[in-house]
């Protein structure tokens, strides 16, 4: 059973490369772990310098000028700015305020950003990163940082794209939010509106004036970034109620902005939109199931006799969770069990099953 | 009649060279680009180029349960301490017939509660619903009719509250990161349809609330040995796979998946050993068939701990129900063979459970009733053959070993010299005798198959301090 070709060789010659991998994976290691430990040791370096110049700006003196000149000089490398990332952490971990230090440094830093433009694409997530927890400046003026920063997002990675935006939102820069977006919807790229509204939210500037002005851009917005500026509005301003209500008005909007804005009403009390919801309510043929759904939810930030009716007729929906919703809705806005009766004691197996259970978990949680 | 045999055994001999040189290859490319992935991952992660989040996308935790009063209690509680913000846990007894239901029960002070549970996907009956919340987090308990644990999982998701949902095993445990991180790739591509972990061996390890405390390789060479093939499995394999999106397997212990896609394609199927494969098979098979834009993904960085069979019995039940689970699958899935709508699905990942895992009982068993024959013969190069299976083991050996340390290395774990000294090893010990064990045990799977068609795999469970109490006595000896 001899082989001609003797299969020996090949395996010889992967034998030989995979001892190679050990070899690399041993040297790797050792290496990594030369690296992390020389950034221990540039981060206590870091630590004290920066220490000292927050002193001296507390005694309103300056940034030292040898000091700018080795954070531009040494920050180039990568494994530097991971310690002075952590040294920077360490200092604000215990209370100190870095932010003068930060904008002391403005011209350094955007030399950095230049130099980090021509690296890899890790490096220059990682550099945006940085700005993101230490921003240099923050306000609504233009500076050539942030065109730097938006230079970034060609050909980049996710990673880099969410630090960019997060490193505007610590600027507070509201004109920079709007290119970045802008820049991410004109060549179709996806960002998770978790990311997007969650971010939004940590927008250090006048948040009412981004929110307005996204707004006023909608019409060249995704579905999915639209409901984004939603999700931002509703979880931290007031004074949308009429925009939004106008805009729930429009039959051509798509639903899932219509939910995102309904949804704004539930966090926000706007009169007017009773009548719409009570309009949804009864008329559940007229409308799209998942925007019902939501309405029986929102409802119960709107009581009354009218209210009422209509959650005890979305009671009976053909859909789950319009009846779920619903049922949690009707328990939470009644003044008095006794009005549940005559569902309690009526025909409707799930109706009754439901608001048991329901006026159960109330009762739990103290009708919050 | 010589020629005869010559020509025969050339044939053979040839038709194994093949085989092995495309074996051999696909288990190196899979070690190499493993660790050029985890490499670059723990680069990026260094220099924070990760979806960090405060709020992620809500889970529910789905734990099927059967006779398992042993873990539960211990697991449930790992489960209600992870680093989440908004999570659900609902653990589905399938009919047990030992205490599991009075252990929940008592130490969870749970309630029984008249809850509806909307039936998006047939299951069997359900008995009692308990609840109660811990902290600000819901735990639910079912007591259901047996049905097998796609069923039990079926209930679980026709239970959850929340879009995504994640199965795992009533005897793993969980790092308090592990959800965190197994949801990032859902933020990276909302197309993501299901998402696997990292599963290594509990009993390695000594896990409390504050994460690791302490890893060890286990003496018991049993589950030293999975520890390796684990490592091997799921750092090599499954990132290589990841890579074109062809993963077929996202193992029961530890997965996250989109609900409404799963429900959309009639959730876990309830007459298959290998409910877990077939729902990521059928996931594939559901999107491509419907031109949906989909991606099924493998989180490295998201672990679990399970508890390995500690007996070759139990160990060669567990495996004896993967194989099965895989043929069925495979059987129920045909159509994916050779068929360019599956792309590299196909091409790769089927070819590769086809030839390497389903068929190569029945290739190795060919394979020797060949070198039998030629033993008679008289055409065996006895020599040859041994040189050339102790070779085969070295190699393997030694990809397994880069598997293991790479896995050590990136998750920062300190071992000591006596482990380093023990895992090469076992390494060793694993290419050169259990794989042929395992391989024996794939060749009988079948044996009382119908039988076993639908009961849940049961092996000896151990409480899990009592595997952390093991380690510690094991690291002073």
């Amino acid at each position: 059973m001899q082989m001609k070709f003797d299969i020996s060789f090949v395996l010889y010659g992967y034998l030989f490369i995979c001892l190679v991998l050990m070899v690399f994976n041993i040297l790797y290691i050792f290496y990594s772990s030369g690296v992390k430990k020389r950034i221990a040791r540039n981060a206590i370096y870091w630590e004290e310098e920066i220490r000292t110049q927050i002193k001296l700006l507390c005694k309103n003196q300056e940034i030292e000028k040898l000091h700018k000149e080795n954070v531009l000089k040494k920050l180039r490398n990568t494994n530097q700015m991971v310690a002075y990332i952590r040294a920077l952490e360490l200092i604000k971990g215990a209370g100190v305020d870095t932010s003068g230090y930060s904008k002391g440094l403005y011209l350094q830093v955007q030399e950095l950003a230049y130099l980090y433009q021509k690296k890899e694409k890790a490096d220059k997530a990682f550099f945006a990163y940085f700005i993101a927890a230490n921003p240099p400046y923050q306000g609504d003026e233009y500076r050539p940082i942030i065109e730097i920063l938006v230079s970034y997002l060609e050909d980049s990675t996710i990673y880099c794209r969410e630090n960019v935006l997060k490193a505007f939102y610590a600027m507070g820069n509201a004109q920079a939010v709007e290119t970045t977006m802008d820049w991410m919807e004109n060549r179709g790229m996806f960002h998770h509106q978790k990311l997007l509204a969650d971010g939004l939210m940590t927008f250090k500037g006048d948040k009412h004036m981004l929110a307005k002005r996204l707004w006023e851009k909608r019409g060249s917005y995704s579905t999915s970034t639209c409901v984004a500026i939603v999700q931002f509005v509703s979880a931290t301003l007031n004074g949308f109620e009429e925009v939004f209500y106008q805009e729930l008005t429009r039959t051509d909007v798509d639903i899932e902005i219509r939910i995102a804005m309904l949804r704004y009403f539930q966090r926000h009390y706007y009169e007017p939109i009773q009548s719409m919801l009570n309009k949804i309510l009864s008329e559940p043929e007229k409308v799209d199931e998942n925007l019902l759904i939501v309405a029986t939810t929102v409802s119960a930030k709107y009581p009354g006799e009218e209210t009422k009716n209509a959650l005890r007729k979305a009671l009976c929906h053909r859909n789950w969770y319009v009846r779920k919703n619903a049922a949690t809705s009707l328990v939470r806005i009644i003044e008095d069990p006794k009005e549940l009766e005559p569902i309690l004691n009526g025909q409707d197996r799930y109706a009754r099953e439901i608001l048991e259970y329901t006026l159960g978990e109330v009762e739990k949680g103290g009708r919050q | 009649m010589r020629d005869f045999f010559e020509t025969f055994l050339n044939g053979v001999s040839y038709f194994y060279l093949f085989y092995l040189l495309l074996y051999t290859s696909y288990l190196f490319l899979s070690v190499v680009v493993g660790a050029w992935q985890l490499y670059q991952r723990e680069r990026r992660n260094q220099i924070r180029n990760e979806l960090k989040h405060d709020f992620y996308v809500p889970v529910s935790i789905l734990v099927p349960a059967y006779n398992e009063e042993v873990t539960i209690v211990d697991s449930v509680k790992s489960l209600l301490n992870l680093d989440y913000r908004l999570y659900e846990v609902i653990v589905v007894d399938d009919g047990s017939k030992d205490n599991t239901a009075n252990e929940m029960i008592a130490a969870f002070d749970m309630k029984k509660v008249k809850r509806p549970i909307h039936r998006r996907i047939p299951c069997k009956p359900i008995r009692e619903v308990y609840e109660t919340t811990v902290g600000k987090i819901k735990l639910t308990f079912i007591l259901k009719e047996n049905g097998g644990k796609g069923d039990a999982l079926n209930v679980g998701i026709n239970a959850s509250q929340f879009p995504y949902f994640l199965c795992i095993d009533a005897d793993s445990m969980l790092q308090k990161d592990s959800l965190e991180k197994i949801v990032q790739p859902i933020l990276e591509d909302d197309t993501t349809v299901a998402i696997g972990g990292l599963i290594h061996v509990a009993q390695c390890v000594s896990l409390e609330k504050d994460g690791i405390m302490g890893y060890h390789l286990p003496l018991d060479p049993v589950i030293s040995m999975q520890v390796v093939e684990y490592d091997r499995s799921f750092l090599a394999s499954r990132i290589l796979m990841d890579g074109f999106n062809g993963n077929l397997i996202i193992s029961g212990a530890f997965g996250l998946f989109k609900k409404d896609v799963v429900v959309a394609c009639g959730g876990y199927d309830t007459n298959t050993l290998g409910e877990d494969m077939e729902l990521v098979v059928k996931l594939h098979v559901f999107c491509r068939n419907n031109g949906r834009p989909y991606s099924i993904k493998y989180e490295p960085n998201a672990c679990c701990w399970s508890q390995a069979p500690g007996s070759i019995r139990d160990l060669m039940k567990q495996r004896r129900r993967w194989h099965l689970g895989l043929f069925q699958s495979m059987i129920k899935y045909y159509r994916i063979f050779a068929n360019p709508q599956f792309g590299w699905v196909s091409m790769i990942s089927y070819m590769y459970y086809l030839l390497f895992e389903l068929l190569s009982p029945v290739i190795e068993m060919f394979g020797i009733a060949t070198m039998i024959l030629a033993v008679c013969v008289g055409m065996l190069n006895v020599t040859f053959m041994l040189e050339f299976l102790l070779l085969y083991g070295i190699y393997g050996a030694i990809l397994t070993m880069t598997a293991f340390f790479q896995r050590i290395y990136t998750q920062n774990l300190k071992i000591s010299i006596n482990d380093i000294i023990r895992a090469v090893a076992v390494c060793f010990l694993e290419s050169i005798f259990f794989r042929y064990l395992l391989s024996f045990v794939r060749m009988t799977a079948f044996i009382g198959y119908k039988k076993r068609k639908n009961q849940w795999g049961t092996i000896k469970r151990v409480k899990h301090n009592e595997v952390k109490y093991a380690g510690k006595e094991e690291n002073n000896t």
